[in-house]
């Protein structure tokens, strides 16, 4: 269960969608979407919780992706958070994941982990 | 010595299932357990009484096959072929004529009706048909689906012909027709589609004419009084009656589940079976396997599949495959040894973490205008300002969750 505040950023490439100071010490769930070249949005628990429209430049990371922590090479981790992972996606898609997509995720990964008592 | 009277035993059969497995000559324990269990959820769920006819294609005999548990009456193999695992049909000549038809329904009406079928086998060619009817007044029941290209779209009539009428669902890269497939009208405005107990698809459109007229045939469509639109695949089981409820359609999903596995014959969606090998995840599992068939089906209905990169479903039978992508097969690499339990795979937050196979950059799903990462997780402990998963090089080239106690 989380703890303090939940001050959650999804950012791709360079632009960011932040959650700050939403409180909501039960989460079970984040999730960030680029929907746009020029939009991404940010959720908790299967609520939008900001949507950021400002325009976008730069390139999809280089290196691999990592859970637990965040990747700065291939190699070496940083800024590591403590968490028991029970269910992880990623991608992107043509269309990008919609708002219905987003929510039909959180509640098949609900079902999913409750069926298994987690 | 004294006399040990044994007591007898006051469980008492279902008279309906005693009655079928009289008719149909069905003593096989097994298969006997299976129906008890399910007629008898489907009673206390509310979900026998909306049913007319339903086939649960006993592995038996073909006579046995052929029985409607309700009515005991028999249905009318035209070319099907019956197995242990249920009718298979040719997609050619093969049919079964229920002889049902629902404009005698003493329960159904224009605007309550619903049919549904549970294939474990099949795929997708030209227009095919799970079974239906229809006549010349344009009234019709029934599923179809059709193959165009690597989709396939689902079609789920309930009244009438007419295009708008109907609900249809097209499943990208996919030609399974594995799945229970439910078409259901719950009002004059409005019909739905599920596959395995989820919603796919529905329209607002009116039901304009009577029930059908005809009787409804399985493995191909009863066009007033001719077999056509046949359907190559094997049907588990079928059934027709009133509507299902939206409520109901879990229990429903979840029971036939319990029964044709009981039968031994329940088939795992290909992508799930995949997954399961892939893992190392044995039949024995049933709970995770049943969970993950569920989810795997799910994203795979929604088209969410394809536009998945990696997905992580985090199993609690091991390490190596809470590790494992069940998309592509590849597994993370556990850095700095994050532990694993049923609870999920646990990350310390000082050092352990778990690095995925490839850079973001050589993942053909994400561009510069399309990118997603969904978390679901349990006990995060919030130390300020750290990162729950991703990349980031060099501050402006990111793909990442952050999770702080103020902005970033």
């Amino acid at each position: 269960m989380a703890t303090g505040t939940d001050d959650i950023t999804f950012k791709f490439i360079t632009q960011a969608a932040d959650i700050s100071g939403t409180g909501g010490g039960s989460s079970r769930s984040v999730s960030g979407i680029r929907a746009t070249s020029s939009q991404v949005k940010a959720y908790i628990d299967n609520s939008l919780k900001q949507t950021n429209n400002t325009a976008d430049s730069g390139s999809i990371p280089t290196i691999k992706f990592v859970s637990g922590g965040l990747a700065d090479s291939d190699t070496t981790q940083i800024e590591y958070v403590e968490y028991y992972s029970q269910t992880e996606i990623f991608g992107g898609g043509s269309p990008a994941l919609t708002d219905t997509e987003q929510s039909a995720l959180y509640t098949v990964a609900g079902l999913y982990n409750s069926t298994l008592g987690r | 010595m004294g006399v040990i009277k044994r007591k007898r035993s006051t469980a008492t059969m279902d008279p309906q299932v005693a009655a079928y497995f009289k008719a149909g000559n069905i003593t096989d324990p097994t298969e006997q357990k299976a129906v008890s269990a399910f007629i008898a959820t489907l009673k206390s769920a509310g979900i026998y009484s909306r049913l007319e006819r339903l086939y649960l294609m006993s592995p038996t005999s073909s006579a046995a096959g052929l029985l409607d548990f309700i009515t005991l009456t028999s249905a009318t193999n035209n070319g099907a072929s019956h197995g242990t695992s249920g009718w298979t049909f040719n997609g050619i000549s093969g049919y079964i004529d229920t002889g049902f038809i629902p404009f005698n329904s003493t329960i159904m009406s224009q605007h309550d009706m619903s049919f549904g079928v549970y294939c474990n086998s099949g795929t997708a060619g030209t227009i095919g048909a799970f079974g239906g009817a229809n006549n010349t007044s344009l009234q019709q029941l029934g599923i179809t689906a059709t193959a165009s290209g690597s989709n396939t779209t689902f079609s789920y009539y309930t009244n009438t012909l007419a295009g708008s009428r109907f609900s249809t669902y097209t499943a990208n890269n996919m030609t399974s027709l594995i799945g229970f497939h439910i078409s259901t009208r719950t009002s004059s405005l409005r019909m739905d589609a599920y596959v395995n107990s989820r919603s796919i698809a529905n329209t607002n459109a009116s039901s304009s004419g009577n029930l059908v007229d005809e009787e409804i045939y399985l493995g191909a469509i009863n066009a007033s009084g001719t077999p056509t639109t046949y359907l190559s695949c094997r049907l588990g089981l079928a059934f027709i009656g009133r509507n299902i409820p939206a409520s109901m359609m879990a229990t429903f999903a979840r029971a036939n589940i319990d029964y044709q596995r009981a039968l031994g014959r329940y088939v795992y969606f290909p992508l799930a079976d995949t997954y399961f090998t892939n893992a190392g995840i044995p039949t024995s599992e049933v709970l995770e396997r049943f969970a993950a068939e569920f989810f795997i089906t799910e994203l795979r209905m929604r088209n969410i599949w394809d536009k998945a990169s990696r997905i992580y479903l985090r199993s609690p039978y091991s390490q190596a495959a809470a590790l494992m992508c069940a998309k592509t097969g590849t597994s993370q690499t556990a850095v700095n040894s994050p532990t694993h339990s049923s609870t999920g795979l646990y990350f310390d937050g000082v050092s352990s973490c778990a690095r995925s196979d490839v850079a973001v950059s050589a993942l053909s799903e994400i561009t510069t205008s399309s990118a997603f990462i969904f978390l679901y997780f349990n006990g995060a402990q919030n130390a300020g300002g750290y990162s729950l998963a991703g990349c980031e090089v060099g501050g402006s080239n990111a793909y990442r969750l952050r999770w702080t106690n103020g902005l970033v």
